[in-house]
């Protein structure tokens, strides 16, 4: 009897330290504040109660220091098994392999990559290998102040404006001197995701096609920029040295000192916080010939070249961004970042219709399908912006001319891209 | 006379009155703070900003987590850099001056550029993670051996002579007669670690993973990250984070500026 | 002392200070010098560095936004550091008067801002030198003056920084002043009075020569530190506006976990450190001219 009951509680001690010697760990990279922090733990916790094998441990940082952190991590030889990556780094991470290439795990769990946007999935690879799944892929607005509109007397434009439009309406809507000043427009150069757009209507863009050379030093740039630079003197647009934070443009927006501004999924998020603002959304306006400019961007989600337990991190990838939309049916019920799928109840979830703006979901498609543009992402991005920033920022601050200024930032920017 | 009290006056004005004003940010509620951000007065009394903070994240445990490294590395500094700055001041030994010299041209190199490498010791050492990974180095405090070192160069001379006649060995001297001079100091040193260590962010940023070893520097940064900053829970944090070290100044005040005053004065 | 004493002497100092030498050579002297290997490589943390040698130095000196940050860096500390020692020294000398009173109060408030971080002290200030909604535009308002752009604007950002900084560390200084200065007999006062000396001459020929130690210990910890700014400009403008408070350790940052160019961040880092020590030791040669030993 005795040695029946030892064998038996032996046995099941041998199977417990089998069990948790079995229990997966995944490390689980990721930035945002405490709420967009709050979400993934909710997704964390469901993947956690269907796999009880697996513990998922987030590691999770304000997004300033973010990619610093993940750096030093992955020197150290200590990379998480899963992280997200904002698309203006990737391509650094992606051709330094650090990321695993799925591609086959795609393949052979015979994924359906057909209802991403294709702006997301253009961003995870490289050739036709991926290294990651989309993550709050979403376009870049313009953002109208309804009140400001009204007060002018003037009509929210239709989704096909044209630049014309566009600066004949913040014309009229910027009045008044000193403290009672109103603008049309947030002249901004937060990012290049911001300026581009401008460009690209003109029928410009940042690099060539194979994105090896640097391609704005134009006469047709420069005269664009001078255009810029011109609206800001005239009082229209907002000088890019007056709102340097995104706070402070939140708050000249919401106090009706701004009509118009470019704006991200997050920004929707961060006006709808203010009470009494009511704001619209269309796409950025281009020209006849340019019409799509409205700039897309999205960040991905990959598994570390350097993960020990691959099988376990693809599990949770695919439950985290996969189109089983199990993990982000969790991000679409917490209304913080459009769907990635062009998927109506995605949108359905998402969707706020107590809130502004209206009719966000019909306005992203009519973006997917007619207006939206990719930027040009490759290695070198944050320097090549940082270079391209500072001439603008001299056109702007009056020490140069937009042709000086880009043909000076031109052979330092050539001589980054040209860096193997 | 009264000219002295007038600029005194404004300089303690200046230096109080933009900490008394994010005092009260962090007492009006949200709407407030941008409709009525310049008075003084307090429309409304609101606890809101402070129940938020600790709302949002675990700030007890962010509090509890810097507080334990915060006091591990304070008492481990206080015994390292006593006892380094007196060996460096009052024991001949060779290689003294190199020693010295080597340890402060260490202070010159900015602590960014030195992350990675000691990233990588930690991770030998399997520290990451932990909170040993902060205590550890912070035992060490190359500026507070140069405060001791500079205080020990002022103690006269006479008394190390008098209590070596006494045959009394390097350990007593140090103990009974070198260190009851350096109570001003010590507070000093002890204060001067606390902020130091207290408010230290980069280390803690990439050493730590998990959210139950933040530390309360990395739990304001995630407040600060936010495009629709609220202001006054940024304040109530701010004013959080730093309550301690508020005490901590208050108490050892007088200590504190005496002390401050003595490290200056050797060159 | 005798032979025994002084080699037992000698071991001592060697206990005494192995604490500290175990920790440091682990822990500063490693990464210190691994650090300077790296500046000889060109490295992107994910692969393995490659060796480049002496290139990343020279790529350095034709840099221009090198140039600028050390431009903006040595702008920062020459003007901190030059009006911070001017007033903490001014505030020590009103303070040190026996028959002032509430003396403490005053001492504790100018010494207040010393004990808050950096970053608690930029956000506050942030929030002060607003364009629109900042107190310090509303006082100017109130006055009748026009809103000044402190942070948002080439032309004052700097300014502002500095301003901020001196504020922050203007108690710190002012404490190691008055005690030099209560460091000075009195006699050398009285006499002068009876020569008939006049204020300045006073100070001139007595304060300044007997509290130069202690300048020389301000200005040598004040330069180190205002080389490595870096929490402050980050978190009040973040290097703006049009990189004009963008300061050599930023540039370290951006370079080495932005652009992913370790080796070339840490070059930078040890042009810094040399550009420190040879101020350093510059210092230490002319202050045997006038500081009174």
């Amino acid at each position: 009897m005795r040695i029946r009951f030892l064998i038996f509680a032996c046995a099941a001690m041998l199977a417990a330290a089998a069990a948790s010697a079995q229990k997966i760990e995944l490390k689980y990279a990721f930035w945002g504040n405490p709420d967009a922090i709050g979400v993934e733990k909710d997704i964390i916790d469901a993947y956690q109660s269907a796999h009880p094998d697996v513990t998922v441990t987030p590691i999770a940082v304000d997004y300033t220091n973010y990619h610093a952190k993940l750096l030093t991590m992955i020197a150290g030889g200590q990379p998480p098994d899963v992280m997200r990556i904002d698309s203006f780094f990737f391509q650094d991470f992606m051709s330094a392999k650090a990321l695993k290439d799925i591609t086959p795990l795609i393949k052979k769990d015979k994924l359906d990559l057909s209802k991403y946007y294709p702006a997301g999935l253009g961003d995870c690879r490289s050739g036709d290998k991926y290294y990651g799944l989309p993550w709050g892929t979403a376009p870049n607005f313009m953002i109208l102040n309804i009140k400001m509109f009204k007060d002018a007397g003037l009509a929210l434009p239709p989704l096909d404006w044209k630049w014309n439009d566009f600066v004949a309406l913040a014309r009229k809507l910027a009045k008044g001197q000193g403290d009672s000043k109103q603008y049309g427009f947030v002249q901004s150069l937060f990012g290049l995701d911001f300026v581009l757009p401008f460009l690209w209507m003109e029928g410009q863009d940042l690099f060539d096609k194979n994105r090896t050379k640097f391609t704005l030093n134009t006469p047709e740039a420069a005269k664009k920029i001078e255009e810029l630079k011109a609206l800001v003197k005239e009082g229209v647009f907002t000088s890019p040295f007056e709102l340097t934070a995104s706070d402070a443009t939140l708050r000249y927006f919401s106090q009706d000192k701004v009509a118009m501004m470019i704006g991200q999924a997050s920004t929707i998020l961060s006006l709808q916080k203010i009470e009494g603002v009511d704001f619209a959304i269309r796409p950025i306006p281009g020209t006849a010939k340019y019409p799509a400019v409205t700039t897309y961007k999205s960040n991905i989600v990959g598994i570390s070249s350097g993960t020990k337990k691959e099988k376990a991190a693809w599990e949770f990838l695919k439950f985290l961004r996969g189109p089983s939309l199990e993990g982000e049916t969790l991000y679409m019920k917490a209304k913080r970042i459009p769907p990635t799928f062009d998927d109506e109840k995605l949108w359905g979830l998402y969707a706020d219709a107590s809130k502004p703006p209206k009719d966000i979901a019909p306005i992203c498609k009519e973006i997917a399908a007619k207006y939206g543009h990719l930027l040009p992402l490759r290695k070198g991005w944050m320097e090549v912006q940082t270079l391209f920033l500072q001439a603008l920022q001299k056109v702007f601050a009056d020490e140069a001319s937009a042709s000086a200024a880009l043909a000076e930032a031109a052979p330092k920017i050539q001589a980054v891209l040209n860096k193997k | 006379m009264v000219p002295a009290y007038a600029i005194l006056a404004i300089a303690a004005f200046v230096m109080l009155a933009p900490l008394l004003w994010a005092l009260l940010t962090a007492f009006k509620p949200n709407s407030e703070v941008y409709t009525n951000p310049y008075s003084f007065k307090l429309r409304t009394l609101s606890f809101r900003a402070f129940v938020d903070v600790f709302k949002s994240t675990p700030f007890h445990i962010y509090f509890l987590n810097t507080l334990i490294i915060t006091l591990a590395c304070t008492l481990g500094v206080i015994v390292t850099s006593s006892m380094a700055g007196y060996a460096f001041a009052k024991l001949a030994f060779p290689g003294r001056n190199v020693i010295f010299a080597l340890f402060i041209a260490t202070m010159m190199i900015p602590r960014q550029v030195t992350l990675v490498p000691t990233f990588i010791i930690m991770r030998e050492l399997g520290l990451i993670d932990s909170r040993l990974s902060l205590i550890i180095p912070g035992i060490l405090s190359v500026f507070g051996t140069f405060l001791m070192r500079q205080f020990f160069l002022t103690v006269p001379q006479d008394y190390e002579d008098a209590a070596k006649v006494d045959g009394c060995g390097v350990v007593r001297r140090f103990v009974e007669v070198m260190m009851p001079f350096a109570k001003s100091t010590v507070a000093t040193l002890t204060l001067l670690t606390i902020m130091g260590v207290w408010n230290d962010y980069l280390y803690p940023l990439v050493f730590l993973n998990s959210d139950m070893k933040r530390t309360l520097t990395l739990g304001l940064a995630l407040f600060r990250s936010e495009a629709d900053i609220r202001w006054n829970t940024l304040m109530a944090g701010v004013i959080i984070s730093n309550l301690p070290i508020l005490l901590a100044f208050l108490f050892t005040q007088k200590y504190v500026i005496r002390g401050v005053a003595l490290s200056g004065l050797k060159g | 002392m005798t032979l025994k004493n002084r080699t037992r002497e000698a071991l001592m100092g060697y206990v005494f200070i192995s604490p500290n030498v175990a920790l440091f050579m682990v822990f500063l002297a490693f990464p210190v010098v691994s650090s300077f290997f790296i500046s000889l490589a060109d490295w992107n943390l994910i692969t393995s560095p490659e060796f480049v040698g002496i290139q990343n130095y020279i790529d350095l000196f034709s840099d221009s936004f090198f140039w600028k940050c050390m431009r903006n860096t040595a702008v920062f500390s020459l003007f901190s550091v030059g009006l911070g020692v001017f007033l903490s020294l001014f505030l020590a000398m009103i303070l040190d008067n026996p028959r002032l009173r509430a003396a403490g109060f005053f001492k504790s408030s100018i010494f207040l801002p010393v004990i808050f971080s950096s970053v608690s002290i930029a956000v506050v200030w942030q929030w002060i030198l607003d364009n629109q909604s900042g107190i310090l535009n509303y006082c100017l308002r109130l006055l009748g003056m026009k809103s000044i752009p402190w942070i948002v604007s080439t032309k004052w950002a700097l300014p502002s920084v500095i301003g901020v900084a001196v504020w922050k560390q203007a108690g710190y200084n002012m404490v190691i002043f008055l005690a030099a200065l209560k460091g000075v007999p009195q006699e050398l006062y009285e006499a002068a009075e009876i020569d008939g000396a006049r204020p300045m001459r006073k100070f001139w020929k007595i304060t300044w020569p007997m509290i130069s130690p202690s300048t020389f210990f301000v200005l040598v910890t004040s330069i180190i530190g205002s080389f490595q700014i870096f929490d402050l400009t980050t978190v009040l403008t973040n290097g703006g506006p049009a990189y004009s408070t963008n300061t050599l350790v930023m540039m370290v940052y951006q370079y080495g976990f932005q652009f992913f160019k370790m080796g070339y961040a840490s070059s930078m880092a040890y042009v810094l450190f040399a550009i420190i020590l040879l101020l350093t030791a510059a210092q230490a040669l002319v202050s045997k001219k006038w500081v009174h030993s």
